[in-house]
């Protein structure tokens, strides 16, 4: 047990102190993010707001016409569908619908605005109801002229970085099981390290274990960093449970080390490793939905990316992170996860060789 | 841990090297497919000794090292290290030996403070900080203690994977070619190294294929090539086997005929390479008194002329018709 934590301890302290590593692991993912941010974010900071029933009566289109003239609104007008729709879309921050006033008031303003982007969705809503409450002091002392009613609505449509992040920390847990893994493990072979290991009573099984278990704690320090980035430099929405998200990144971690375990049976050195390793992992970023929906993608590419276990772990840890999604909900990614971690594991007890050659 | 012991138990009540062999070695045998790489060898470790495997490089030196070390399984023999039976526990025999293997590769990104820490408590041993300050003062890289690996000279890392070969304080200490690639005074400072081990108490096993190494380093030496064992006795033994032999050497401008050199008195072989001349001899005086006179009688002038007695290169030749260094 001693032996075993030492070697935690000195394995975390290399992966700290490998500057390429930590670069890949963590600056990296982080430099996509802030990249991101950037070509995604113009400075254009007004509310959308969608109208319906302007013509409802004048005070109504009043209203309306001093938002137009107000800045921070951006309007567009439909029917009370379309505009829903819009908003369900993300596209629209707040819906305002009016309707004829019942009792006492002129006019009925029911808001409807997006719950899963609290942070514009509720800046969007004060802004609209203190702006239709600022009216109805004007127009009228005493009696409100406009009842103001408030709806939230779950947006399904996510904002593009509430899409990308889950998937850039998928990509990061892929590259540090896979890349990471197999280009250690095989270095330490072809080095004789692994043999030098094997001369002192310390078990290769616990060798392994100890490697696996401060992997597993690199991946959630990934995690913890990438989301943390993700909130502060992307506003990311977090509206799922973290507990679910990083019992995704545990398992995530665990099916793409043992990839990395299958690449490190099959390579004879670090060179055809790390090739091996990028031969896998770099189709997988573009096919496994890290950067763009599969759904987006030609009918002929639908079966292939199919068997992509990457999009398993970015769908899982998205749902997880940005809907409010439950383990049991995700039932069918944490399955892949877990198969994945299984097969690879078994191919590789059957094919990892501690020498490098037969002598 | 009583590694740098008094001097004094060093020896044991009938001096260096002697009581029941610690290692046993009988009919050991290792293929590779067609390839015998370990032919039937025997061998005898006595306690508190430097036992030298000498023999070119592929001659299986390696590969014994490993089977005794318990890294590789043999095909046939027996092996037993201070008690152990190292083919039924090759765990077991990890407890009481220290290895250290011919490339010295080490994890990258710790120190030697934290490798001597580290594989300490690999190898079941002390983990305090006085311990591996020990091992870092025995092996004498005190300011070199907190560098990395990569930072370390070839000599230095030699000494880093002696003082890992120590950190459970082994009762065996096996070292595969450990001075290969360093210069003359490192090589030195490792061969005091190794001394120091056996006057503390430890019985040290090494390969080598530098004939000098095994004649002033080691107690005993085993002669090895092709997997076998040729010859296994003290340096200065194998060297007296071969007779009261010497070699005369000297640079001649004209050529001399062969079968006249070789009837001078005591010569049992000779030959002239390239103006290089070279007699073998039981006798120097009277191959030497022999030798100038004729070359006065023939007006040949003999340049550089030197005498040397037999070495373990020597040994290796007249048992295997090859010199060491082919």
């Amino acid at each position: 047990m001693k032996a075993f934590r030492y070697m935690i301890v000195a394995n975390l302290k290399m992966s700290y102190r490998n500057r390429t590593a930590l670069f890949w692991n963590l600056a990296f993912p982080l430099i996509f993010i802030v990249l991101f941010q950037f070509l995604f974010s113009g400075d254009d900071l007004s509310i959308d707001v969608g109208i319906v029933g302007e013509d409802t009566s004048p005070v109504s289109q009043e209203v309306v016409s001093e938002m137009r003239g107000a800045e921070g609104f951006n309007i567009s007008t439909g029917s009370e569908e379309s505009e829903l729709d819009a908003l369900d879309d993300g596209d629209r921050s707040v819906v305002v619908v009016f309707s004829p006033g019942t009792e006492g008031s002129e006019l009925n303003a029911r808001l409807y605005w997006d719950e899963t982007d609290p942070q514009l969705g509720q800046v969007a809503l004060g802004a609209v109801s203190q702006f239709l409450t600022e009216v109805n002091v004007g127009m009228m002392s005493g009696v409100p002229v406009i009842a103001i009613e408030e709806e939230a609505v779950e947006s399904s449509g996510i904002e593009y970085m509430d899409y990308l992040i889950p998937g850039i920390l998928a990509m990061s847990i892929m590259n540090t099981g896979m890349i990471g893994l197999a280009s250690a493990f095989v270095t330490y072979r072809e080095r004789g390290i692994l043999r030098r290991v094997r001369a002192t009573p310390f078990p290769l099984s616990s060798f392994i274990m100890a490697r696996i278990l401060s992997q597993l704690v690199v991946a959630v320090a990934q995690a913890v960093v990438l989301i943390t980035a993700g909130v502060l430099i992307a506003n990311l929405a977090i509206n799922g449970n973290l507990l679910y998200v990083l019992v995704m990144v545990t398992l995530g971690s665990l099916a793409f080390l043992s990839l990395g375990f299958v690449v490190a049976a099959f390579a004879r050195n670090q060179e055809t490793a790390d090739s091996l390793a990028n031969a896998f992992t770099f189709p997988m970023l573009f096919l496994g939905g890290v950067f763009f929906p599969v759904d987006s993608a030609p009918d002929w590419l639908q079966p292939i990316m199919r068997l992509i276990p990457l999009r398993y772990l970015a769908d899982g840890l998205r749902n997880l992170m940005i809907h409010d999604a439950t383990l049991l909900d995700e039932w069918s990614n944490v399955l892949v996860m877990i198969s994945t971690a299984i097969v690879g594991f078994g191919l590789a007890l059957r094919f990892f060789r501690w020498e490098s050659s037969n002598t | 841990m009583n590694l740098i012991a008094s001097a004094l138990d060093r020896h044991g009540p009938d001096g260096p090297g002697s009581g029941d062999p610690i290692i046993r070695i009988r009919g050991l045998v290792k293929r590779y497919e067609a390839f015998t790489a370990v032919d039937n060898v025997d061998l005898s470790v006595r306690r508190n000794e430097i036992f030298g495997i000498l023999g070119p490089n592929g001659a299986g030196k390696t590969t014994t090292l490993e089977m005794v070390e318990g890294l590789r399984t043999p095909d046939a023999g027996e092996i037993q290290v201070a008690g152990i039976d190292v083919i039924r526990d090759p765990v077991a025999v990890k407890r009481v030996i220290g290895v250290q293997l011919q490339t010295t590769a080490l994890f990258d990104h710790l120190s030697a403070h934290e490798l001597i820490e580290l594989f300490s408590a690999l190898s079941g041993g002390d983990t305090s900080a006085a311990w591996v300050d020990r091992l870092i003062g025995l092996v004498q890289l005190e300011e070199k203690a907190t560098a990395k690996v990569n930072q370390l000279s070839g000599g230095q890392k030699q000494r880093l994977s002696i003082a890992l070969a120590l950190v459970n304080d082994p009762t065996v200490l096996f070292l595969d070619e450990p001075t290969t690639g360093l210069d003359p005074q490192a090589r030195r400072n490792l061969w005091d190294l190794v001394r120091q081990l056996r006057d503390s108490g430890k019985t040290v096993v090494l390969t080598t294929h530098y004939m000098e190494e095994a004649e002033y380093l080691c107690d005993r030496v085993a002669v090895m090539d092709h997997g076998r064992i040729i010859a296994c006795d003290t340096p200065l033994a194998l060297v007296q086997s071969l007779g009261e032999s010497a070699t005369i050497r000297a640079r001649v401008e004209s050529d001399l005929d062969r079968s006249v050199l070789a009837s001078l008195p005591g010569v049992n072989g000779a030959s002239v390479v390239d103006g290089q001349l070279e007699i073998h001899t039981d006798d120097v005086p009277a191959t030497l008194m022999a030798l100038l006179q004729l070359a006065e009688r023939l007006g040949i002038r003999l340049d550089n002329l030197s005498s040397s007695s037999a070495t373990l290169e020597d040994v290796f030749l007249s048992y295997t018709g090859r010199s060491l260094r082919e």
